[in-house]
């Protein structure tokens, strides 16, 4: 099993501190995102952008060790990707999607 | 009626005289033979006559001539049958009676036999019993050491961070409280991490990783790392290296620290005053590391059991009593020993022992030398991921360039030289598998390894059929990351 050398891992705990620091913007998009989304009634180029931010922030968030937002995330982009292609839209997968929301928001803000 | 009774008495006689075969010899008080009634064909006796000795054909006779009762349940008068037989005194004649009693004596071993056989089987459960009873209490033991040990950390972390929230508490004060919980969480964390690692290698699952390191490298980490005891303790700390020692070996670097780690940070445990001093030594191609302190010494009946897991020579000592445990358990993985020397009130010395090979020290440089004229190319738009990918390939020693989008890295591939190119596969301008394909096409030879947060088999065909090496999934963490470099440019780690 490789180890950082002493310098190294100070510098990735810089990043991982600037990565942090940038949540709340990040917590930004994700919301307007969402607003969108939600506003014009799930339409499948909203929901596949709100699936790539996704996908982008499980990569990157679980490489600085922070599985649970990375999981989140990709439960999100999961289910725009396949959960409505085979549910379909209705109240019940709209009451989904919204948890899996809520569920990465609450993540991001702790 | 009398009939009937004399009727099934005759029956009843009958059916004993077929199964049990009675005779009675009737001799004197000097074995002669006076009468007999029954077969003596049954007990291969010959027809004696009145007065005759019969002492040749009924030898059990001899001596029980003053006996007034006497009952001999197993008597052989030949290979094939066995029987029974009394002799009854009645004034001066004495009736030997003879019964067969083959079955019965056959029924009978069978019986022994099969009763032997349970008390085996019996004794077999018992020692299993004895031996599950064993495990169970280590077990038990384990459980109630640890949720104590659990507990503890807990319980702290839990008061610290209620006196953290609550809005009476000093300012001042908060910082501390943030630091106690961190360390009970470190010290909780470790207990996992000891707990977890005793069960790999109780399922033999421990993986090691020889490589040349530099020995002093060790020395000095251990060096800093309890720098900051001695200054708690007042415990005096001495490192001590032989000249034999060469500059590097191969070994297992990170398990070969763990083990001194454990040993010294123990030493410290149980070392009130003096000194804990560790020696570095070499010969016969083993590593010789001996921890010793000046503490309160193991006694003689402990030595052996305190490597055994989950023992304690101190029941009330902090942990899970796992260290040596596991310290033994590496030491064997690395082909070495653990060994303990104490005397109780002068102190302890344990010795780690491991077999290595001197590492020539320039071709470890040679091989980060090698590395550093190796360009990697990052094409990857998530700046947060590109900054971590140049840190871990730096220090891999490679040179590593990144360029953020499909168009860039066609273009930057064709102006530059490179030896490996990471891919994203989600890019804003095109997908990583057309940038793959275009780069193969542009006859681009190096190897690609694609990357991607999918978890989706599909993804990684078509980036491995576009032209990529290698696959690496996201989340990124250096020891994939380090082997699917080392695979695709063929380094042997």
């Amino acid at each position: 099993m490789p180890e950082l050398s002493v310098e190294a891992q100070k510098k990735v705990d810089k990043l991982k501190k600037a990565y942090l620091n940038s949540f709340p913007e990040k917590l930004n998009q994700l919301q307007l995102l969402w607003e969108r989304t939600e506003n014009k009634g799930y339409l499948e180029g909203d929901l596949n952008e709100l699936a790539a931010f996704c996908h982008k922030l499980a990569g990157s968030s679980g490489s600085y060790g922070l599985l649970e937002i990375s999981q989140a995330a990709r439960s999100i982009e999961q289910y725009c990707h396949d959960g409505f292609s085979s549910v379909g839209l209705n109240k019940a997968s709209i009451d989904e999607l919204r948890a899996l929301y809520i569920n990465l928001v609450k993540r991001l803000v702790m | 009626m009398s009939q009937h009774i004399e009727q099934i008495a005759e029956n009843l006689y009958a059916l004993t005289a077929r199964k049990m075969k009675p005779l009675v010899v009737v001799v004197d008080k000097h074995n002669n033979y006076i009468s007999h009634h029954g077969e003596l064909t049954d007990y291969q006796l010959p027809e004696f006559e009145v007065g005759q000795n019969c002492i040749d054909m009924l030898p059990f006779l001899v001596g029980l001539e003053d006996e007034p009762y006497v009952s001999l349940p197993i008597v052989n008068f030949n290979e094939d049958s066995i029987s029974s037989v009394n002799v009854i005194k009645i004034n001066f004649h004495r009736y030997v009676v003879l019964l067969e009693a083959s079955q019965e004596h056959q029924r009978e071993q069978q019986a022994t036999q099969e009763s032997n056989e349970t008390k085996l089987l019996y004794q077999k459960l018992q020692q299993l019993t004895e031996q599950l009873e064993v495990a169970n209490n280590a077990k038990t033991r384990f459980i109630s050491g640890m949720s104590h040990e659990f507990r503890t950390p807990i319980s702290s972390i839990l008061g610290y961070s209620g006196l953290l929230v609550n809005e009476f508490s000093p300012e001042d004060d908060r910082y501390q409280f943030a630091r106690s919980i961190e360390s009970n969480t470190q010290y909780l964390l470790s207990l996992i991490d000891n707990v977890l690692e005793h069960a790999q290698l109780e399922a033999d699952k421990l993986l090691t990783n020889i490589a040349p390191f530099v020995l002093n490298d060790l020395i000095i980490n251990i060096g800093h790392m309890f720098g900051s005891y001695v200054d708690e303790s007042g415990v005096e700390f001495k490192v001590h290296t032989s000249d034999s020692l060469p500059e590097a070996i191969c070994s297992d670097f990170l398990r070969v620290q763990q083990v001194l780690i454990n040993l010294i940070g123990n030493a410290f445990k149980f070392t009130e005053k003096g000194t804990v001093t560790v020696d570095f030594d070499w010969k016969n191609d083993e590593l010789i590391v001996s921890v010793s302190d000046t503490g309160s010494g193991i006694p003689k009946e402990y030595q052996t059991s305190i490597f055994q897991a989950y023992n304690r020579y101190e029941p009330d000592t902090k942990g899970a009593g796992l260290g040596l445990t596991i310290s033994a358990q590496i030491a064997d993985k690395l082909k070495g020993r653990l060994e303990l020397e104490s005397e109780t009130g002068i102190g302890s010395t344990f010795t780690l022992y491991v077999e290595a090979r001197p590492a020539n020290l320039l071709t470890i440089k040679q091989d980060v030398l090698n590395n550093k004229s190796k360009k990697i190319l990052i094409v990857e738009d998530d700046l947060d991921l590109v900054e971590l990918l140049k840190i871990y390939l730096n220090e891999l020693g490679y040179s590593a360039i990144a360029v953020m989008s499909g168009n860039e890295a066609l273009q930057y591939s064709e102006d530059e030289e490179l030896d490996l190119v990471l891919l994203d596969m989600q890019l804003p301008d095109r997908s990583g598998v057309d940038v793959a394909r275009k780069l193969r096409s542009q006859k681009f030879t190096a190897p690609i390894i694609a990357m991607t947060a999918s978890s989706n088999n599909d993804d990684k065909v078509r980036a491995l059929q576009a032209g990529c090496n290698e696959f690496l999934s996201k989340p990124i963490q250096l020891p994939p990351l380090m082997n699917a470099i080392n695979n695709v440019l063929n380094i042997n780690a």
